[in-house]
This record gives C-alpha cells, structure tokens and sequence, in this order.
C-alpha cells in the first residue's frame, strides 16, 4: 500500500511500509520553544476564550441555558441546523459531478476542477451579492426571473432557501468535487472486477468496497462543507432582504445581533449551545475518518472517454459555474443607474462609470490597501509560527502517530468553531488594543494557524531526510521540500483574512477599515448601489482568484502531496 | 499635553510610518453610505484640518457601545437618538457647548430628562410624514380611514424595517397622538407601559387593514424583497405603483432614477378631526467624551447656521434636496413646505424606532422592525385578519418593551 497522492488532510491511520525516516532528535526544551508561538497564540485568542465562555454561561448556574428554549432562539437554531443540513447537500452534488465526471481524462477534468474550485476564492460576501442580483423578484432586474418570464419572489419567504443553497452550493461544491474525484480514481477496481467475477450483486459490491473507500474522503469534504456552512454570516447580511434575514439567520447571526440585550451569561450560553449543535453534526466526519481508508495507487487512468455526455456535462456545469462570475462582471460594468433600475442583457451604456465611482470612493481604496496589507501580515505571522510548529511535530519522537490524532481532532475542531464563542471574552481580554491594526492581525493568525499546522504537518513528515541536511539546516531543507504545502498554507490564510467579515465585525468596528466590511455597507440600498458594489465585488475578488490562479499547480499538489516533486 | 495610553496607541503607528509628528485625524463615526456619504465627505473637506470620516452603517450603536474606550470615535453623527440616552453610550457623550442655538422642540429632544444640558447638536433634519406620487396622477385621500389603497397602487419597501416602522408611526400618530406622547414625553423619561394601551392594538389594526388592501399575497411577498429605493423605482422609474410613502430624502433618490420635476407629494393623512402625523427625524452631531478639546469645535462648524447668500458643500446639498437643516431654508420647491412645517413642529414627535433602546431596539431581524414585518407578512402575504395579527403584534411589543425580555 502506498500514500502517494493522498489527501494531506486525510486523517486515516497508514501502514507505511517505507523505510523510516531517521530524523535528528530534537530537544525537548528546544521542541518546545519551536511550539511557543503557535500555541501562545492558539491557545491565548481561542482556546482560553472559549473556556472563559463557558464558564461564564455556568456562573450563574444552569439556569442560563434557559435561553435555548426561547422562541426567536430556537427558530435560529434550527435555521443553523438547516445550514448545516445544506452542507450535506454541498458534499452530495460535489459527489454526483465527481461521479459523472469520472471518466472525463485530465484536460476536462482539469477545466472542471478549476472552474468548480474557482468559487471558492470568493467572498462569501460577493456570494450573496451575486445570487441577490441573480435572484432579483423584478424580471427587468433578475436573470432568473427574466429567463422564466415570471416574477416570483426569490428573495422572500420559503424561496429563499432556495436561493441560498444554490450559493452554498456553487461556492463550496467545488471543493467536495475536488476531494471525492481524487477518490473516485482510487477506488479499488480491481477488487470491484473479482467481486462482479464472484458473483456478488450490485448493491453488496457498492455497500462492501465503494462505500468504505469513499467513507474518508467523504468525511474530509463533509468536514469542508460543514466549516463553511458552521460559519455563515456575511452571505445572509448581503444576500438576504432585512426583512427575510431573520428567516435564514443562523445562531451566529443571531448572537451578534442580541447578545447585547441578551446578556452576558445566557449570551454565552447562547454560544455554547450553537457550538455543541456544530460538535453534534460534525460527529459523522469523526466516524468517516475513523475508518480505515487506504488511498491506493491511482490505477492507470482509463482513456478518457470520447462520448458526447462527457462533453455536454462539462459544457453545462462549465456555463452554470461561470454564469455568476459573468454576472458579476457585466453589471459592473455597465452605467451606475442603468444597473441600478434593469438587467445587463438589456444592454448598454457600457460604461466603467461604476469603476469610478467605486475607486472614488476614499473608504474603499484606503481598505484596499489596508486589507491587504493586513493578509500580508496575517500570512507571514502564520508561516513564522505554523511552519516550526508542524517541523516538530513531524518528530516522531515527541510526539507519536497515536497522539496525532488528538491533535488533529483539536485543529478540527478549532476550525469548525464558530467565532461566537469566543468573541466576548477575547474582546475584553483586547480591550485595550481591540480593533486596532495589529490586535486584529494576531486574532486572524491565531485563527488560521491549526489549519496551517495541520496542512504543513502533513507535508513534513512525508520530507525524506537526507544525510547531508541534518541539523541546524535541516528545517530550511524540509521547508524547501514541502513548498507546495508552504504555498497551500499561505494562500489559504491570504484568501481567508481577506475574505473574512465576521472577525472584522466581531472586533474590528471602530477602524471599519476591513475591505468586506466597506462592501457590506452597499447592502443599504443593495438596488440602487448596484453597479458600484458589482465593481467592488469584482475588484475585491479579482485579488484572491488571481492568486489562486497563479498558485493553481503549486495548491493543487501542496493538497494532493505537499511535497515538491 | 499628558501623554495618555490612547495618544500613545495612536502616536506608535504615526510615527512609524509618516516618521515625523502629523496632527492625528479626528475620527467621525457616520452612518451613512453612498451617495450621503460622498455628500457628507464634500463638507467635511472644507473643515481645514484633517478629519477621517467612517461609515458604521445601522452597527453604529456597536461602535459607540464597544468595550474599548480608546477606539471610540471622537465625534459622531447619530440618526438614533435612543442611543444619546443609553446607558452605556449616554455617559460617554460630552454635553454641547455650542454658540449657536437651535430650535426649542430640536433642543429639547437632545436634553436628557431633569437637565439642562443638551447632548448634541442637529445637523439634518427629515420629514417623515410625506407621501410620493407622481405630479398631477394621484389625489390625496381625505382622511386615514378614506385611505383605501386598491391592490398593487401603494409601493412599500417592505425588505427595510425602518419603511415599515415609519408606516407604523405616522398611523399611530394620526390615530393616537396621545400614546405617541405619553411613550416618550416631552422632558420626562420614556414610559413604557403605554405599549398596553388598546389604541396601540387599534393602530396596528388599521395599518395592517390598510396594508392588505394595498396588495394581493404575492404582491405582499414581492414588496418583503423590495428595499426603500426600490419603492420609488417602482412609481417613479417603472412606474407600477403610484404612491410611496418616504420622508423628504426621497427626493434626490426620484430625481436621479425618474427625472426631475416628475414629483410632487402630500402630508401623510390625518385620522378623523385629529391634526396630521409629523414624524420627524434626525442626525445629532455629538463629541465623545475621550475626544481632543477641537472635536467640540468641529461639532460647531458642522451645525452652524449659514449667513444668508453663504455658498459651501452643505448649501449645495441643500439646494439639490435630501437634506434639511434646522437653519438654511431649501431652494428646492418641493422641499420648503416640510421645512416649514419641521420648524413650526405641530403635533411633531421624534421618530419612535430610533429613539427605542433595548429589547424593541430597531436593526434587521430584530426589535419593532421585525414586529412590523412579521405583521406585514401576517396580514398582507399570509391573508391573517388584521384584528388577529395586530394583536399578535402588540404581544411582542409589549414583551419586546419589558427589560431583558427575550
């Protein structure tokens, strides 16, 4: 059995039947003083709160928990637990299009997996601005309306569900695509040939090989979804109607609205039990990664097959995950009230007229700047402390196969966590500093570093170490192998602050100068701001889909090996 | 000056990157975006020394609420007046010494019960009791209960909660001046019992009626999907509906979508002999406590009345409309009746949501706006009688009014 081209985050036990890696020891108090950043932060903005926040829903006994009964609560809740049910949606249609596209050879599936993965460089922010111009209730404004020559309304009650599992979907299918493709070309065929040889039915071969080999990759794109879905906010504040939001808020959106007039205890514990409801639906993931699942060797790919299915799937999943973008940048670059009052396929003036506007807007161009400096910041913070973190970790002999997994768990977890539950206490802790530029980059890096760890990790310990390489050098040599990952992590904490909306509103109100949190101030008058939010869109998002673009190869391995090649 | 831990945050990243002493920019918390925001920056500029001006959009009660002193705002420009007496914000706030006096009504409104010290000063008035339509296409109703708008006539944004509270305080003005008083009255503190008054049922009552005559269901769920704006479009640019109920800061928002000179309007109706509804609202400039001395002296020159022929950034957003001041009258035609009628403030009284703190505090998804909306949906999209519904609401109100209610 081998592990070439797992999954990095695929936490299933291997036999690795290598030659052992001989590895320098390493120290103790040295291990360490590698560890220190990590944890101090980790532990300081995450771990330490979190506690605090449960505590503090206990300090006037059970009786806070009240709370969860409450109607409003309990609506939001469940609006949380339909989120969630949504991300099982996500995993199942990225399932569907990996199976489909199976057979599609490396050139369409290349095209697939880029344009599906694309999404999710996105804001989720940008999201729901494009779903709310797509969906708009007047045909002469909303494509879908305009398509059907109806004039539903999308937007509001019941419908809106609708609206927004598609924008879940679109922006988060790709993911689950990419992982379960990855499975799909792995699953054992041969096995799949004796048993269809011995007789044994459809359904048993599908229950007793296809399943169990899907179960782990399952689990990693169910976790994906999850995290995303654990954590809506931004996409309901710009794409939902005020009047519809409190119909779709999830708990996180509704903490943030009331925990002022809530309370601290029952707020916290208002927290606590939105947390528990992610920890509860996160279990499946932990049974799947549980099991024991052998990536094998890819068997040699069957030639791609010609048929013209392929080629109208392709074609159709191509245009329906092209369409948003498209929309996106043919509203922003038509005249401002011509935008504001019809669709773009009434045409003209084509103007950059909402460019203007928008750039002359002196917020936005000031968070352009600070936003990315402050990712910048963020992903330099992280690699300093992620990178010797996962190198000691790499060290078996501190830390054991057997224990990695506890490890893992904690970053999981730490990933999943809404940023609820730890908000309060964390502001009061920065109280002093809260929503002042380096405050605000430390809390993003504390947030981002477990993933980073753990997607370095991966990578390390798959490094060989080389005779000549020992010692003092032996980290530069490791994190010279382990580029792809370093690449991965980098980007993935760059697309991360610059995207994010939630800490930024949580602690970072007064300087208001986080580049999402100018976008959502165009969901006032959502209509009518409509060219320029579309050219703030399109600028916003342009930054991370052309890192990821020009990153593509270099992500693409660091999640598939995380080694160079 | 002592070097304080707020001068000292602030100095460490000056100095880092200008590398020489540059006066810190005054910090002015808005909440305004867009086309205000752009307008309000132009005046600013004129303020010779170097103020940073920030959007904080409906979340501005969390800026100033915030748990950091040092990040507070120096000077901010609040429509919610509630927010000048909540106890968090209210004592961070730094009483006005102005040398320019505005209106008695305007300043009573700013003063706290039992004192004598105004809070702040106005800087925008709005008249909230106006209904738009186009010239000459729409006669006015004679009364509230003769308002009996046929299905699809009347545009709502119905997505923004402050549409449909603004709906709720003209009626129950009209129907019930003296619940609207005795909620807020003049110089003593709020008194929330009278949300249990029958009148606040009975005015619910009416304004759902009137609600869902003026749609059919699926023209109720189009309108919970329609912003402000998107009201006006639909009588002004795409010309569905006929009337839109708007304060005067419509104006500029129909003259850019619909043309100019397409507009006229008329006061919101009275109910019965009872005067006419005025609600009025408004953006109060206060200083934050913690602010430098020259904070106080921006708030001045911000409100301080204009010399007559006087040309600046704020007389030409006067003159464009969208925007009345408590001194300079508006050129705009349209526009001189409301501002008449905000001076002389007959049976005016302060918008209800934006004075209301706590558990029926306005916002999105939450306090009387989502009361409101919840009724809208009742009576106009769900077809629930208008008697049933209204005193759903008024449930909620009443339990949204008692502290720690939730």
């Amino acid at each position: 059995m081998s592990r070439r081209d797992a999954f990095l985050f695929e936490a299933a036990t291997h036999h690795d039947a290598r030659i052992p890696l001989v590895r320098h020891g390493i120290g103790r108090l040295r291990a360490s003083l590698y560890l220190l950043l990590a944890v101090l932060l980790s532990a300081g903005v995450i771990l330490v709160p979190l506690c605090a926040t449960v505590v503090f829903s206990l300090s006037a006994g059970p009786g806070a928990y009240d709370v969860l009964l409450d109607g409003r609560v309990l609506q939001s809740l469940g609006n949380s637990f339909m989120w969630l049910v949504l991300a099982v949606v996500v995993c199942a249609v990225g399932l569907g299009l990996a199976w489909l596209a199976r057979n599609a050879g490396p050139v369409l599936g290349g095209v697939l997996r880029f344009l599906l993965v694309l999404p999710a460089a996105v804001s989720p922010l940008t999201t729901g601005a494009i779903f709310r111009l797509m969906f708009d209730t007047n045909p002469r404004r909303g494509l879908v309306n305009a398509l059907f020559g109806t004039e539903v309304a999308f937007l509001g009650p019941v419908w809106i569900w609708v609206v927004f599992g598609l924008a879940l979907v679109w922006q988060w299918a790709g993911v689950a695509f990419l992982v379960f493709h990855e499975a799909l070309a792995r699953l054992p065929t041969n096995l799949l040939r004796m048993a269809r040889a011995f007789g044994v039915g459809r359904r048993r071969r599908l229950w007793s090989v296809v399943v169990p080999a899907l179960a782990g990759p399952a689990a990693l794109a169910y976790l994906f979804a999850l995290a995303a879905a654990a954590r809506v906010f931004d996409v309901v504040l710009m794409g939902a109607p005020g009047s519809m939001q409190a119909e779709v808020e999830g708990g996180g959106l509704f903490w943030w609205r009331h925990h002022g007039d809530l309370g601290d205890t029952r707020a916290s514990a208002l927290s606590v039990g939105l947390s528990a409801l992610v920890a509860v639906m996160a279990v499946p993931a932990l049974f799947g990664l549980r099991g024991r699942v052998t990536w094998a060797e890819p068997v040699v790919p069957p030639p791609p097959r010609k048929g013209w299915r392929i080629w109208l799937l392709c074609a159709a999943v191509s245009v329906l995950w092209v369409v948003p973008f498209l929309v996106l940048v043919l509203t922003s670059l038509r005249d401002p009230v011509a935008a504001a009052l019809s669709g773009w396929w009434g045409g003209g003036p084509w103007t950059l007229g909402s460019y203007t506007e928008a750039l002359a807007d002196g917020g936005f161009t000031g968070a352009l700047g600070t936003t990315f400096l402050r990712a910048v910041v963020v992903v330099c913070l992280v690699l300093l402390a992620a990178v010797p973190a996962a190198y000691v970790l790499a060290h078996e002999h501190l830390l054991p196969r057997r224990a990695w997994r506890p490890v893992l768990l904690v970053a999981v977890a730490l990933a999943v966590l809404p940023p609820q539950a730890f908000a309060v206490p964390l502001e009061r802790w920065l109280s002093p500093v809260v929503g002042t530029a380096p405050a605000l980059a430390i809390v993003h890096a504390a947030l981002v570093i477990p993933l980073a760890v753990l997607v370095l990790h991966n990578a390390f310990v798959r490094v060989p170490a080389p005779m000549l390489a020992r010692g003092r050098w032996e980290l530069f040599h490791v994190v010279r192998e382990a580029r792809p990952a370093l690449v991965l992590a980098a980007v993935l904490a760059f697309v991360l602050v610059w995207n994010d909306t939630v800490v930024g509103l949580l602690l970072n109100w007064p300087s208001g100068d986080h580049l999402p949190l100018i976008l959502l101030e165009q969901a006032r008058h959502f209509m009518s701001a409509a060219g320029p939010l579309a050219a703030q869109s399109v600028i916003a998002t342009a930054v991370p889909v052309l890192l990821v673009v020009v990153t593509g190869r270099w992500l693409y391995r660091g999640l598939t090996r995380g080694v160079r090649p | 000056m002592p070097l304080t831990r707020r001068t000292l945050l602030a100095a460490l990243p000056a100095a880092a990157l200008a590398g020489c002493a540059r006066e810190r920019p005054l910090q002015v918390a808005v909440v305004w975006s867009g086309d205000e925001l752009r307008r309000f920056l132009g005046v600013v500029k004129e303020y010779g020394r170097p103020v940073h001006v920030f959007s904080a959009g409906d979340n501005i009660a969390a800026v100033l609420r915030g748990p950091a002193e040092e990040v507070i705002p120096d000077v901010a420009v609040i429509p919610r007046l509630g927010l000048l007496f909540d106890p968090t914000i209210g004592p961070r706030i730094r009483p006005w010494t102005g040398d320019h006096r505005q209106q008695e009504f305007w300043r009573g409104l700013v003063t706290p019960p039992g004192s004598h010290e105004e809070l702040g000063a106005w800087f925008k008035l709005a008249h909230k009791s106006l209904v738009w339509h186009r010239a000459g296409e729409y006669t006015p109703p004679a009364d509230l209960t003769s308002w009996q708008p046929t299905p699809g006539s009347v545009a709502i944004g119905a997505a923004d909660g402050w549409v449909l509270s603004d709906w709720f305080e003209n009626v129950l003005l009209a129907f019930a001046p003296e619940v609207y008083g005795g909620l807020f009255p003049p110089g003593l503190p709020g008194n929330p019992d009278w949300w249990s008054a029958p009148q606040v049922a009975d005015a619910l009552e009416l304004l759902g009626t009137i609600w869902r005559g003026a749609f059919t269901p699926e023209q109720a769920r189009r309108a919970l999907t329609m912003q402000f704006h998107d009201s006006i479009f639909d009588v002004f640019a795409y010309r569905t509906a006929a009337v839109v109920a708007a304060p005067d800061f419509a104006l500029p928002v129909i003259e850019h979508y619909g043309g100019k000179g397409v507009a006229a309007h008329f006061r919101f109706p009275a109910y019965g002999s009872n005067p006419a509804p005025l609600v009025v609202g408004g953006d109060v400039a206060v200083t934050m406590r913690d602010g430098p001395a020259h904070a106080v002296e921006f708030v001045n020159w911000l409100t301080r009345p204009r010399a007559s022929g006087e040309h600046d950034a704020l007389t030409g957003w006067i003159a464009d409309g969208g925007f009345l001041t408590p001194f300079t009258p508006p050129s705009h035609e349209l526009l001189r009746g409301p501002a008449q009628e905000l001076n002389a403030a007959d049976n005016a009284h302060y918008d209800l949501s934006d004075r209301l703190i706590g558990g029926l505090e306005g916002g999105d998804g939450r306090g009387l706006w989502r009361v409101l909306t919840e009724l809208f949906t009742d009576v106009a999209a769900n077809e629930v009688d208008p008697a049933t519904a209204a005193g759903a609401a008024r449930d909620k109100l009443v339990a949204g009014s008692k502290e720690g209610a939730l």
